[in-house]
């Protein structure tokens, strides 16, 4: 197989093969994009679904906080010191005036331990009212659950977060609780599954409670991750712990897809490739075999036309000396030998199309040049005809302007005009003529050709050189041919460095061969 | 002038024979190459026409053979292997034409004329003519060129045309019998056929005579054969 062939064979089975890898490849990276946000989407629901759980859980608390707070009677010391007493969430509860000014505990009075420590604590908060309020409404405003008259209440001081839970009553005090963080925190563990788990996949992951400087406050599930891994998805948790958050660690395995979509990708990407390079190998070897083929062909068509010649020689050979023979014989005797000659030079000039043809395709075509006189090889091939036209009633006319011998292949001039008159008894008889002028000037010698026969259509001036063109049935209807004489022709003019072409004509076909004249030394000369 | 053919099949063999044989050549006929060789030694023909494939040794071994014993005899290749190649090889193993079957009567006859010229021009060829240019009537026949000429008109002739003209040039004014024209035209071994002679002189009219109808240059003797005015 040819070299460029086989490039452009290997060509097409690499290009699709690229195409679909380099799509394998993109739909592998948007497919574990696809994965994970799934894998993500479904940590984020079971994160929703805990701080459901811990909202719930505080809302509870909520309720509780406003019953107790609207149980109260007297917003006097002795009640509210109860209440802290009571309950062991509540560390302690204040109550400040609608301008913020604390009116429990009694500043003024005696003050148990722990109301002298919260004060302690909450000294900055209760001192700037102001902020104290205003926190109140941010957090009020912060927070979507918490009504204008009530709500949670943070800040950062002592041991870490203090948690308030105010309320303000219809005289617009506002009567705080002071949660103790570590029991509530306790109570929200206490919601939350057990550490050990039920799950025994790791790919459940874990989930872990963080406070506001990320240190893991509870946490469950089987999966145990590497020191420092970072978290697949997180969500921060309703007030009070509005700066905690609860994060799921998964193994890196979990948010990869898996390799099954990767051996679908591959066993997909080694089909096609498998189908491709098949089909590659089919098509190089239809084309070799065809090539073959041909090559059989056309070697077939070579001997046979070799082999035809000898018995050919002999016909014509034959009757040729027979016709010298019978010169004094009757008309009818010569008429028949004149069929037999023509008839067997009619095949002469078809072996030799057919193998010129073959020559022709193979980029075989050569010319034997020597020096020769136009106008002898064209009255030699106007004599060869000359019976078969006069049988048809064509006359001849010869205009010869080409005297001058000059180097070509005259074989090869004779093979061109034994086309076109060939052509010119076959499909233009009715128009009883044939004329051919030759005429040399510069530097070219020229010959035409022209009949007054049903002439060729206008779009077919081109195309009548083809291989195997024929024209409409209406002109070639049962006329013989092989359709290569045009096309042997041109390529004969063209391998001279002349042409044959079509000329435009009023009625019938004119043909015009060109051949140059090569410059001899002499005619070089100064 | 004697020609080797050497030629497979039967038919082209004595086709080309008796072409020659018209063109007044004598014919030594081989139908393989060995034959051809044997024939040549024993023969010496003054050129050879070969074909190339043959049974035994192919016509280009047959050609090599005869350029190694003779470099001047002139060789002609008649073949049906046309290819550029085939005639690039015969001509470069030192033939001196290559024709190519299937090929015309007239075309095989211009091409050994042509040969025959070359022939005649070598000082050693092994040939019995008269090839000093000589005159008949207005006609001036050269023997070496194969050729006649007439004030500026060429005439082609054959081998056998010189011949004929050159008998007739020895013996100006006399009256030559048939037998005496084809022992010297044709050949010893010939059988004398009035009409073969007859047809053949007809034909040497039309081309050297002004006035075939009334010839010039042959006329005809009654009872005897022909005469030349000059």
């Amino acid at each position: 197989m040819k070299r460029p062939l086989a490039m452009a064979l290997a060509l097409v089975a690499l290009l699709p093969l690229a195409g679909l890898g380099w799509m394998g490849a993109r739909l592998a990276a948007s497919e574990q994009q696809r994965f994970q946000q799934r894998v993500q989407a479904l940590l984020e629901t079971r994160l929703n679904d805990t701080k459901g759980r811990i909202q719930e859980f505080l809302q509870a608390h909520e309720r509780q906080f406003q019953r107790q707070i609207q149980d109260l009677g007297a917003l006097d010391a002795p009640t509210l010191r109860d209440l802290a007493r009571n309950d062991a969430l509540i560390r302690q509860v204040f109550v400040l005036d609608p301008q913020g000014r604390v009116l429990q505990p009694p500043l003024d009075g005696p003050l148990t331990a722990a109301e002298t420590d919260f004060l302690s604590r909450a000294r900055d908060i209760l001192a700037g009212k102001d902020l104290l309020y205003q926190g109140m409404r941010e957090g009020a405003s912060s927070d979507s659950q918490a009504r204008d008259d009530s709500g949670w209440f943070t800040w950062y001081g002592g041991r870490g977060l203090n948690i308030i839970y105010w309320q303000r009553n219809a005289s617009g005090q506002t009567i705080g609780l002071e949660v103790d963080r570590v029991r509530l925190l306790a109570e929200v563990i206490g919601i939350l599954p057990d550490t050990s788990g039920e799950a025994a996949d790791a790919s459940q992951g874990r989930i872990r409670l963080q406070d506001e400087r990320g240190t893991t406050l509870y946490q469950w599930g089987p999966y145990e991750p590497e020191e420092g891994q970072a978290p697949a998805a997180a969500l921060a948790l309703p007030q009070p712990f509005s700066s905690w958050k609860i994060a799921c660690l998964v193994p890196a395995s979990a948010l990869q897809a898996g390799p099954s979509l990767r051996i679908q990708l591959a066993a997909g990407l080694v089909a096609a490739g498998c189908a491709l390079i098949a089909l590659v190998i089919y098509l190089a070897r239809e084309y070799s075999r065809e090539m073959r083929e041909a090559g059989q062909r056309l070697s077939f068509v070579n001997q046979v036309s070799h082999e035809l010649k000898t018995p050919l020689t002999n016909i014509r050979m034959y009757a040729e000396l027979l016709e010298d023979s019978l010169q004094d014989e009757g008309e009818e005797q010569r008429r028949k030998l004149g069929v037999i000659v023509s008839e067997s030079r009619r095949l002469s000039r078809l072996i030799e199309n057919v193998l010129a043809f073959s020559k022709d395709r193979q980029k075989r075509l050569t010319l034997r040049r020597r020096q020769a006189c136009a106008d002898d090889v064209i009255r030699s091939a106007i004599e060869q005809f000359r019976p078969g036209m006069e049988a048809k009633g064509i006359e001849i006319q010869f205009d010869g302007e080409a005297a001058l011998p000059f180097e070509f292949d005259p074989d090869s001039l004779e093979q061109i005009l034994g086309n076109l008159f060939s052509n010119v008894e076959k499909y233009a008889g009715a128009g009883k003529l044939l004329r051919v002028d030759s005429r040399q000037q510069d530097g070219w010698t020229t010959i035409r050709v022209s009949d007054r026969g049903p002439g060729i259509p206008r779009g077919q001036t081109e195309k009548v050189f083809s291989p195997f063109h024929r024209l409409s049935d209406r002109l070639t209807e049962g006329v013989a041919g092989t359709g290569i004489g045009l096309t042997i022709a041109r390529s004969l003019a063209r391998l001279h460095g002349g042409d044959l072409t079509l000329l435009p004509a009023e009625q019938g076909a004119s043909f015009e061969l060109r051949l140059p004249i090569p410059r001899t030394e002499d005619s070089a000369a100064p | 002038m004697k020609v080797l053919i050497a030629e497979d099949d039967r038919h082209t063999l004595e086709g080309l024979a008796e072409i020659l044989a018209r063109e007044g050549y004598e014919t030594v006929a081989a139908r393989n190459g060995k034959e051809a060789l044997a024939l040549f030694h024993l023969q010496s023909p003054d050129f050879v026409c070969l074909d190339i494939m043959m049974p035994g040794a192919s016509g280009y071994d047959v050609c090599r053979e005869i350029r190694r014993r003779d470099p001047s005899v002139p060789i002609m290749f008649i073949s049906a292997k046309s290819e550029e190649i085939d005639k690039v090889l015969g001509l470069e193993l030192g033939a001196d034409d290559f024709i190519t079957k299937p090929f015309g009567v007239k075309e095989v006859v211009a091409r050994i004329r042509a040969v025959t010229r070359r022939c005649l021009a070598q000082p050693k060829a092994r040939h019995h003519l008269q090839l000093t240019p000589f005159r008949l009537a207005d006609l001036e026949v050269i023997p070496s060129e194969l050729r006649a000429r007439r004030g500026g008109q060429c005439i082609e002739l054959s081998l056998r045309d010189v011949k004929i003209l050159d008998l007739f040039h020895r013996s100006k004014g006399k009256a030559l019998d048939r037998h005496t024209i084809f022992s010297h035209a044709w050949g010893g071994d010939h059988l004398p056929n009035s009409r073969t002679l007859d047809q053949h002189i007809s034909q040497l009219r039309k081309r050297i005579e002004v006035d075939p109808k009334n010839p010039r240059i042959i006329s005809t003797v009654h009872g005897v054969g022909y005469r030349c005015e000059g």
